[in-house]
């Protein structure tokens, strides 16, 4: 392996058989890992920790809809969590639209009859977006309204995930 | 690609700032587009594009298939890119892979729309044969011969020529004399169904470098971008695919300025690809007349 002076960071996302209303159903992996990767790496200050790696190993174990966005942000608590550096806490949403009506976090059934959908990460107290993947066919009003919308509960879910890694912190060590 | 000393570095982000390019392009230029349709005589469709110094090769394929049990009278479409080792030396064996499937998974996301099937490029209801039973496969192949920046826009080009190229055989079902048999699929070789490709989207790279974005970045551009945001947009200005490229974060604001930019070059890059695609068929076209 080389030396790198600055850290690296290694995704892999996978989904365990009984995931998935029907057995090995799994959607494809690859392309999760690859996108974790993206969400992550502009979060995570990689300048801290030379000559290491870091890895996210992100297992599925019910896939109920909107699985992208849950994991990334699952990751991001994990890695507040382990005490690495980062620039902020990464938080994702993503938006399902049905007709003219925008659903915000869908579930499975939900996202099967989707005309469209918006994902978005972002890194709320920056107001920066790190990652924004739309599918099916929008105009862009409805655009504005989709990216206000999920811009407004990553905010909200920055401050849950917060409040949740102090309240871990100030549960007293045994 | 070698790597670019501080002094070339400089000269392309101060050359962005200032409206002109390494190549005299200005930021919102394309390169010039070059389309041949028809290079691959055994495909049923396909198209090579050339866009500056990038060079793809897009082929489609159809044959005859079952439809998915969740959308019984609709066609089945996949799209997959290969990064050739011709184009870089590090694309060898599991090389190029990340970049592929980066690739392959940006151009389903901008032409097959959403899972309902709404928004999509292909209208997937006209490769239905028998509701239920038949119905046609595309396999839509993208080969990258030589990457000079930009592959993205220039896969989706070609897509859309080759879909243009595309011939579907006429399949006539026979009736059967028992309701459960399976009913005898008679391909025709003489008739064909055309795509309509006007609805199919064009996709546009708009990469971030400094405060700019510039279009149809080159690879030395793209060595110096922070992110960069490939929008699919088609003829009627509607979106049709989003993806952000790149790890640095962006404001919302500039990404919503982004799309109105891309929605300005979308409407002069649809007409040029359109007359250029045109152009290459009716050139294809004289040249079967004139070996028949």
């Amino acid at each position: 392996m080389m030396y790198s002076d600055t850290g690296r960071l290694n995704c892999n996302v996978t989904y365990t058989t009984f995931a998935t209303p029907l057995r090995g159903q799994a959607p494809e992996t690859k392309d999760l890992s690859s996108m974790l990767h993206k969400a992550l790496e502009g979060a995570i200050i990689l300048k801290s920790f030379p000559k290491t790696t870091v890895d996210v190993f992100a297992l599925v174990l019910e896939s109920g809809g909107s699985d992208l966005p849950v994991i990334t942000t699952c990751a991001s608590l994990a890695l507040a969590d382990a005490g690495i550096m980062l620039y902020d806490m990464v938080a994702s949403v993503s938006v399902s639209c049905l007709g003219k009506n925008l659903l915000i976090d869908p579930v499975s059934e939900e996202e099967s009859y989707q005309d469209g959908s918006l994902v978005i990460t972002c890194m709320p107290s920056r107001n920066e977006v790190t990652q924004m993947t739309v599918t099916g066919e929008w105009s862009t009003p409805k655009i504005h309204e989709a990216m206000q919308l999920c811009l407004d509960a990553c905010s909200k879910l920055g401050k849950i995930m917060r409040s949740c890694l102090k309240d871990a912190a100030s549960v007293p060590q045994d | 690609m070698v790597g670019l000393s501080l002094g070339e570095q400089n000269f392309i982000k101060g050359g962005i700032a200032q409206d002109l390019r390494t190549d005299g392009r200005k930021r919102i230029s394309y390169r010039p587009i070059f389309v041949e349709t028809g290079v691959i005589p055994q495909a049923s469709g396909s198209a090579r594009v050339k866009l500056g110094g990038t060079d793809v090769i897009a082929s489609v394929k159809a044959e005859l298939g079952r439809p998915a049990p969740s959308h019984p009278d609709q066609g089945k479409v996949s799209i997959n890119v290969d990064c050739s080792p011709i184009a870089e030396p590090t694309f060898e064996g599991r090389g190029g892979e990340e970049l592929s499937t980066e690739l392959s998974s940006a151009l389903q996301r901008c032409l097959l729309g959403g899972k309902s099937g709404a928004g999509a490029g292909i209208d997937l209801s006209s490769l239905s044969i028998v509701q239920g039973k038949h119905c046609w496969d595309l396999y839509i192949e993208g080969l990258v011969v030589s990457s000079d920046g930009n592959l993205l826009d220039a896969l989706g080009a070609a897509i859309k020529a080759a879909l243009a190229n595309t011939a579907i055989p006429k399949a006539q079902v026979a009736a059967s004399a028992l309701p459960d048999d399976e009913p005898e699929i008679d391909v025709s070789d003489e008739e064909f169904l055309q795509f309509d490709t006007t609805s199919v989207p064009v996709i546009i790279t708009l990469t971030k470098v400094g405060r700019h974005y510039i279009v149809d970045a080159t690879t030395e551009e793209e060595s110096q971008m922070s992110s960069a945001i490939s929008i699919s947009i088609n003829r009627q200005g509607r979106i049709c695919g989003l993806t952000k490229r790149g790890g640095a974060g962006l404001d919302p604001s500039i990404i919503l300025d982004m799309i109105s930019v891309a929605k300005h070059v979308s409407e002069q890059l649809i007409n040029k690809l359109d007359s250029e695609i045109a152009a290459a068929e009716a050139c294809d076209d004289e040249d079967d007349e004139m070996d028949s």
